[in-house]
């Protein structure tokens, strides 16, 4: 049952059974403690006076693993790749450590791809995006407040390298869903 | 309360402990899709944003002193409670061709106005150096990266603006600054 303004009672009415499971009942199965299944979710608002309770997930891959795409593309363990049902937004974070062996200086990226009920391609516009050559590694993390089409949506870390044969490590993915 | 056998039940308690205290709850207080709730005392919550704004231009600033960019940069206005988590993510290129020895530092910040007046500062930017030795190349290279900085603030609504400015060294370097996000969690 859904959520009822809780009624103003007045001294003399006849209090009913129906009033007691619209305003106890029925109003206490939609708040928190109701509605919590599992641990780390969190709650947030839906609709007005509907609240939905949202689970934050992580990933990581810790392999090395290279890449000599110009384009974002997958290595050769995909991912890491997180599936959540999440309202029209979710903050999402990604970290990664990087270097190629090129003797110049390249540009290395680190991007998200959405599927599922939203489709956005991996893109620079939310990229980690750093320097390196000669094997000169750096690590670091971007963090993105991404719009969605809300429901199941799976997010996956793709890879790009201005030149050379370049490793990605230590890659982790947080998605925080509202 | 605690009810008691054979103690009348009154409508002004139903009213209190049902009534009042339901509205008090997160459905109770829930209207705005996407947020949260925080506490903000005991036996206190309020519903709270996650907003965030995206310019996809660029912007090239010259100045050393805090300035807006041309078109104005991310804003954000919230509500906020005594602090927020402020995330400021762009692609930044310190243009050191103009600069004969020595290095630019380019720095991406905030200012809150509103209930909270803080000026932008270097303390809370996310910031790129750009080096270049007399007589080496000039050199233009642009990296993404983002910074995150938890601020305290006045409560109430708060208006979050990106500030850019370029600490040069050296007679003059060009700032550019691109795809800039500007991100409040507010708590």
């Amino acid at each position: 049952m859904a959520w009822t303004s809780p009624a103003t009672f007045v001294h003399g009415n006849v209090l009913t059974a129906a009033q007691l499971n619209a305003a106890l009942r029925d109003n206490m199965l939609e708040t928190m403690p109701a509605k919590a299944t599992i641990p780390l979710q969190h709650f947030v608002t839906t609709a007005t006076n509907v609240i939905t309770a949202r689970t934050i997930s992580y990933a990581n891959v810790d392999a090395s693993e290279e890449t000599t795409s110009s384009s974002y593309a997958d290595l050769a363990t995909v991912g890491p790749t997180i599936t959540a049902t999440t309202g029209t937004k979710a903050f999402v974070i990604y970290s990664a450590g990087m270097s190629t062996d090129d003797s110049t200086m390249r540009l290395l990226s680190v991007s998200v791809a959405v599927s599922g009920a939203t489709t956005t391609a991996a893109a620079d516009d939310v990229a980690l995006r750093l320097p390196s050559l000669s094997d000169y590694a750096t690590q670091a993390t971007m963090a993105h407040l991404f719009t969605l089409t809300a429901g199941s949506n799976t997010f996956t870390m793709k890879y790009k390298t201005a030149g050379g044969n370049t490793k990605f490590y230590r890659r982790q993915l947080i998605v925080i869903p509202f | 309360m605690t009810w008691v056998a054979n103690v009348p039940l009154t409508a002004a308690q139903l009213n209190t402990f049902v009534r009042d205290n339901f509205n008090e709850t997160a459905p109770g207080r829930a209207t705005t899709a996407g947020s949260w709730f925080i506490t903000t005392g005991r036996n206190a919550i309020a519903e709270r944003v996650i907003k965030s704004a995206f310019d996809s231009f660029g912007v090239t600033v010259r100045s050393s002193n805090w300035s807006n960019a041309s078109p104005p940069g991310p804003i954000v206005v919230a509500e906020t409670g005594a602090q927020a988590l402020v995330w400021l993510t762009g692609d930044i290129e310190v243009d050191t061709t103009l600069v004969a020895d020595g290095f630019s530092t380019a720095y991406l910040g905030f200012e809150v106005t509103g209930a909270t007046s803080l000026s932008p500062s270097d303390e809370r930017a996310l910031s790129w150096t750009q080096m270049q030795a007399s007589g080496g190349a000039s050199s233009s290279a642009r990296y993404r990266q983002t910074y995150a900085y938890w601020v305290q603030l006045t409560a109430g609504s708060n208006t979050f603006t990106a500030k850019y400015r370029i600490n040069q060294r050296g007679p003059t370097a060009d700032a550019f600054f691109f795809r800039t996000q500007l991100a409040v969690v507010a708590l």
